[in-house]
């Protein structure tokens, strides 16, 4: 961990200081014909939340949890092509649950990335406080470039709900609560062609060429659709995908296919391939309903660990979006009035007769204000009867600044 | 006469600025557990001039004032309900029928939201989770969050113009300024939700001072007033429209617009998803 912090401090904050320097100097320089106010360089927001909540199979064993998070996001305008963005997640996490999860402070102690970004400040039996830096990253951009290093989202995901073009910020759509998503340690550059086309590079930095990524995606738009085709290593595969977003009618039509090869071995090994296919429409009265179907050639029909949907799994990787062969999801939005919003959301693997289910209704209080009230329900087939799994009630008040 | 007819006044055209709205619900892409509702305006109409006395004509010219060869708009639309309102502002670029883009500049839970129009295809910026979202045409014949107004179909151009017959049924005083009355049925084949608009136009300005909006049966369903006129862009405008819908007593919905620039060059490539990422 150390070796991380340290690596970080060598590499990218000097980096940073120098551009800050020149900037600074090159601003002073000008600074006769052009008067910035502090708030047109620096720009702030982020939000407060509180979240609530209560898991449990039945009323015996209801088990609380409370968590308030700050969420903190800065873009510094350095200079016409320099930005800098550093945003910051901090949790304090405390109650009943955490005194049940012993080493929960610890667990959530760890930095995916190539840096160690992340700490628990506070680590005891029911009290944890976690910081983490999830996004800092520097871009420079000109008309046709962009070329951004640090901690960033890399975001090649087109498709709703499932992403196995998204090869480097794989997320869990369980975790409501996360909707930045987790950043990749890296650098992209992006080259900007005519009209919609563009050609990107990215690529995760790393000590193991086992656990790197590295990846180009070329994408345009023709006949009314934004295409993408990308390719490269994952991991320890290779990789060729496919996207795409249109309509259909008036229908949304969207997928994204990805191909692993395994590099090692590649002749005598079958690779696996990931699909998903998104239809959305949106009625007028108003209902907008997604659909959308995952095909995981690899994945198993057999009895899973349930928490591999359930909880926040950081091992989710775009190869393994779920652990069914098929999955489906169905979900249905409505803004019953303008302060209102309902939605609900389902998903089922084939095989396992895995199911979770996620309603939710959205009240904005004010412009700032928001409250939410979700439920997670998830059962699964276990020795031929359908048993639930768990269920969570959550409640969460927003403020956005 | 195919007619789309859905409960309450829910699509309308704001006078000649036909105000295109589209509701957005980018959910599932993070989570499931949030619409993220968020909505759009734009103003998109365009056209020719020619004989004043020429109902369609009056309106087409009161159109392409509004629009110009592009158009550079700061404004705020405001929802107004016995008990709460609400007020977003926004920032947006258009050029020609078929380019536009859209920021949402406050409240702060949507700011830095950027909406793509081009041709029939629209994007959803999403900047907290840093992701582009193509939307479905479906979305695009929404009402603007259940409110007095909304869009007639943001694919579909100048329908004020092209999806009615309009005849000038005399002159009228509105406001202290002379104006055509003018009333407007929609064509056969218009898939359009009014029965019959009524139109007051300046005669001088050609800006729409008042507009009234019937259903199919003949009855009144809401009435769009234009005030505060004056300069933006060079050109007289009235800044501020507020909508009011019959028998519903405390509902209204302001647009007002705070600044507008004309017929400055923007070029294509302004319009484009990268460009999402940028503007702010």
């Amino acid at each position: 961990m150390y070796c991380r912090i340290k690596q970080f401090y060598c590499t990218v904050l000097p980096i940073l200081i120098v551009c800050v320097a020149t900037v600074f100097v090159a601003n002073a320089q000008s600074d006769t014909s052009s008067t910035k106010n502090f708030s047109d360089v620096v720009q702030t927001r982020g939000y407060v939340k509180s979240l609530q909540s209560a898991s449990f199979s039945g009323l015996d064993d209801l088990v609380t949890q409370n968590l308030l998070h700050w969420r903190y996001n800065t873009r510094t305008y350095l200079s016409k092509p320099l930005t800098l963005a550093i945003e910051m997640r901090n949790r304090l996490f405390y109650g009943e649950s955490i005194k049940l999860q012993p080493g929960f402070g610890d667990a959530l102690d760890v930095d995916h990335g190539y840096w160690d970004l992340s700490t628990s400040i506070v680590n005891k039996d029911a009290v944890v406080f976690h910081v983490i830096l999830d996004r800092v990253w520097l871009n420079w951009a000109s008309d046709k470039w962009d070329v951004r290093i640090g901690r960033q989202r890399i975001n090649w995901g087109v498709n709703l709900v499932w992403n196995p073009n998204d090869l480097f910020n794989t997320y869990n759509f369980a975790d409501f609560d996360y909707e930045e998503r987790p950043g990749s340690d890296g650098v992209r550059i992006t080259r900007y062609l005519k009209g919609l086309s563009s050609i990107e590079v990215g690529g995760k930095f790393s000590n193991n060429p086992d656990s790197t990524v590295v990846a180009g995606l070329y994408k345009f738009n023709k006949w009314g659709y934004d295409i993408q085709v990308l390719s490269g290593v994952y991991y320890e595969d290779l990789t060729l995908g496919l996207g795409w977003a249109g309509n259909l009618k008036t229908a949304g039509l969207k997928g994204e296919a990805t191909y692993f090869h395994p590099r090692y071995h590649g002749i005598d090994t079958s690779g696996v391939l990931v699909t998903s296919i998104t239809v959305d429409y949106s009625f007028k009265e108003p209902i907008y309903v997604t659909g959308s179907m995952l095909y995981n050639s690899a994945g198993t029909p057999d009895d899973v660990n349930f928490f591999q949907v359930y909880t926040l799994s950081s091992d989710l990787t775009a190869k393994n979006l779920m652990p069914t062969k098929f999955s489906y999801f169905l979900q249905l939005s409505s803004t019953l009035n303008p302060l209102l919003s309902a939605n609900l959301a389902g998903i089922y693997g084939a095989g396992m007769d895995l199911l979770f289910l996620m309603p939710s209704l959205t009240y904005a209080i004010n412009d700032a204000w928001d409250m939410m009230l979700l439920g997670q329900i998830v059962g699964a087939d276990y020795s031929g009867n359908f048993t639930g799994l768990g269920n969570a009630v959550f409640i969460r008040t927003k403020w956005s600044y | 006469m195919l007619k789309e007819k859905t409960s309450g006044p829910t699509k309308q055209s704001f006078g000649l600025l036909t105000i295109r709205l589209i509701p957005i619900i980018p959910k599932s892409l993070s989570k499931m557990h949030k619409i993220l509702s968020t909505y759009v305006l734009t103003t998109i109409l365009l056209t020719g001039n020619c004989i004043a006395q020429d109902g369609k004509e009056i309106l087409r010219k009161a159109d392409a004032k509004l629009r110009g060869t592009t158009a550079v708009t700061e404004m705020s639309i405001k929802i107004v309900r016995p008990s709460w309102s609400r007020e977003m502002t926004m920032k947006s670029w258009s050029k020609g029928n078929t380019l536009a883009m859209i920021l949402v500049t406050s409240p702060v839970k949507e700011k830095g939201i950027v909406f793509l129009k081009r041709g029939k295809e629209i994007w959803n910026w999403i900047p907290n989770i840093e992701r582009n979202v193509k939307l479905p045409p479906s979305m695009m014949g929404q009402s603007w969050m259940g409110t007095d107004f909304s869009n007639d179909d943001l694919v579909k151009e100048s329908s004020i113009v092209n999806d009615y017959t309009h005849e000038v049924a005399g002159e009228e005083t509105i406001k202290g300024r002379l104006c055509w009355k003018v009333e407007m049925t929609p064509k056969p084949d218009a898939a359009v939700v009014w029965g019959k608009i009524h139109t007051w136009v300046d005669k001088e300005e050609y800006m729409q001072m008042r507009t009234e909006f019937y259903d199919e049966d003949g009855y009144l369903i809401s009435t769009m007033s234009a005030s505060e006129v004056k300069m933006l862009g060079g050109k007289l405008i009235p800044a501020r429209m507020e909508m009011v819908p019959e028998e519903e007593e405390g509902k209204k919905t302001i647009m007002t617009y705070k600044s507008m620039e004309f017929d400055k060059p923007i070029e294509d490539s302004f319009f484009t998803t990268q460009n999402m990422k940028r503007i702010r």
